[in-house]
């Protein structure tokens, strides 16, 4: 009989797994995930009809409706029954939900335990406060720390004689090292992600501002977990997805190109025929092997993502950072898988302001009137993949969310970007 | 010295948006009301600190005083009477 498999999605694991003890960039008292990041998680999509995506507030139902009509069915729950009763909780993510889970015997929350309990769980990422149907199911978190903590993977890097510039902060004698590094250098913490723990040093003042900055850290008993990595001359961003098996089998999922504009995350193209041929000629996936071997000595199994990059020179810079979970690489993988759809798709993220909650429901529907959309048995169009971020009321003036969209591409992102804004537009929403 | 003023023209600078000038009020939200996120953070920490000659404590400062001008001038002035 088939078990259900259960999908959920954190996206903001790094900041579960960070380490107080660890040196930090300059970053306010208090910052709490943005809310729209927590509402992205209904674009994780589950790969057959019987599985359930396990949403912390209901899919939009035209949304849903819409990806069955191309083929992608499955079930949907959701923790709260709206995003109305979610932000009355003020439990913004899921660590937060685990929490109360734990403390708390709402009845609603029992179901939920005991629906995580009893399904196979396809988390997009492991977090410790998870329950779990039995300990083999996800590994400890000392081996995903260990596994996603750039400081260690740059030093196994090292330790494989996989080409690696980056250097670690570990001591504090280290920290003066910082001062000695050609210029534009990039700061990473531990567990940063997306931008957010990253800096770009331009000029020796900020790095001697900085090192001043870890010094008192380092007083106070904080140390380790920072790199510096060069600022690389690349041609091209890429990542590797792989599955590492609870018996240490490395599976190859995908490659795939990753758009970037500076640190900020734009898209995934899926077509990289060409890329595949120069990685393929390169000692790239024994390198990413050897290493992710070594992650699962550590202890680590589960979703892997490897960013790379093909520089401009023409060689492989073959680990920028490893994220031991799910990314937007994969999710665009498994859509593909879920609606049958070619090779050259792609998928891109704006980030989008709003002035009041919108009507997705009426989005899609003026979508397909500009025949944007992707319909059965057409080649080309949009395919949006996830709507609640947009649907959330704040104080201020504007709120800003995420527009994330499949394109099945017959013309190029530019022409949808503009099709999607002329739409947008008269919902008093734009696209950043 | 006009803090506000000063302030401004930091933020166009971080934003590298001349569109903002006059923009920042005591009532600004420097998070949601010009999108300062964590992309730009350290530029602006380490910029207040340039602007002002205010050496601030990052791991002590809050994040509430991005939530509203008055209170990121109010931090700024009582360091700089602090380093007098």
């Amino acid at each position: 009989m088939y078990i259900p498999h259960v999908y959920w999605a954190h996206f903001d694991p790094e900041a579960s797994w960070h380490d107080g003890d660890y040196l930090s960039l300059p970053a306010p008292k208090g910052v709490r995930s943005a809310m729209d990041l927590a509402l992205l998680d209904d674009m994780f999509v589950p790969a057959r009809a019987q599985d359930i995506a396990l949403t912390i507030t209901p899919k939009c139902q035209a949304l849903h409706d819409y990806h069955v009509r191309l083929g992608g069915s499955y079930d949907t729950h959701s923790v709260f029954e709206s995003i109305h009763a979610w932000q009355s909780a003020d439990k913004p993510a899921w660590p937060d939900i685990f929490a109360s889970m734990q403390t708390d015997a709402e009845k609603s929350h029992s179901a939920i335990r005991d629906r995580l309990s009893s399904c196979i769980q396809v988390p997009y990422a492991h977090l410790a406060e998870a329950p779990v149907s039995n300990v083999h199911s996800s590994p400890g978190l000392n081996a995903i720390r260990y596994a996603n903590s750039k400081s260690t993977i740059t030093t196994l890097c090292h330790q494989l004689e996989i080409p690696s510039l980056g250097t670690v902060i570990d001591h504090q004698e280290d920290i003066n090292q910082l001062l000695d590094l050609d210029y534009p250098y990039v700061l990473k913490e531990a567990f940063g992600v997306s931008g957010k723990g990253t800096y770009l040093v331009r000029e020796q003042r900020i790095a001697e501002r900085l090192v001043r900055h870890f010094q008192t850290q380092s007083k106070q008993g904080k140390q380790g977990g920072m790199i510096a990595q060069p600022w690389l001359d690349i041609e091209l961003d890429f990542s590797s997805q792989w599955a590492v098996s609870s018996c240490g089998e490395l599976t190859l999922i995908g490659l795939c190109q990753v758009e970037n504009k500076g640190f900020r995350f734009n898209g995934i193209n899926l077509s990289c025929q060409a890329l595949e041929q120069v990685v393929a000629r390169s000692d790239y996936y024994e390198q990413i092997r050897l290493l992710l071997s070594e992650l699962f000595k550590a202890g680590y199994f589960g979703p892997i993502c490897v960013d790379s990059a093909l520089l401009k020179d023409g060689t492989v810079y073959p680990v920028i950072e490893v994220n031991a979970r799910e990314s937007m690489g994969s999710i665009a993988l498994r859509w593909r898988d879920k609606l049958s759809l070619g090779n050259s798709l792609r998928l891109r993220q704006y980030d989008v302001i709003y002035q009041a909650p919108v009507s997705f429901e009426a989005i899609l529907h003026k979508l397909g009137l500009q025949g944007a959309l992707l319909c059965c048995g057409q080649l080309g169009g949009i395919v949006p993949i996830t709507a609640s971020s947009m649907a959330l009321t704040q104080s201020s003036n504007f709120s800003k969310g995420r527009w994330v969209q499949l394109e099945c591409a017959s013309k190029r992102s530019e022409s949808y970007r503009a099709t999607l804004q002329s739409c947008l537009s008269d919902f008093g929403v734009t696209l950043q | 010295m006009n803090y506000l003023s000063e302030i401004n023209e930091l933020l166009c600078s971080i934003k590298n948006d001349p569109s903002l000038a006059g923009q920042v009020t005591e009532q600004s939200n420097f998070i949601e009301d010009f999108g300062i996120d964590s992309l730009d953070i350290v530029d602006f920490m380490l910029g207040l600190e340039s602007q002002f000659d205010i050496e601030v404590d990052f791991d002590a400062f809050d994040f509430d005083n991005l939530t509203s001008a008055k209170r990121l001038v109010d931090y700024i002035v009582a360091h700089c009477t602090a380093e007098v």
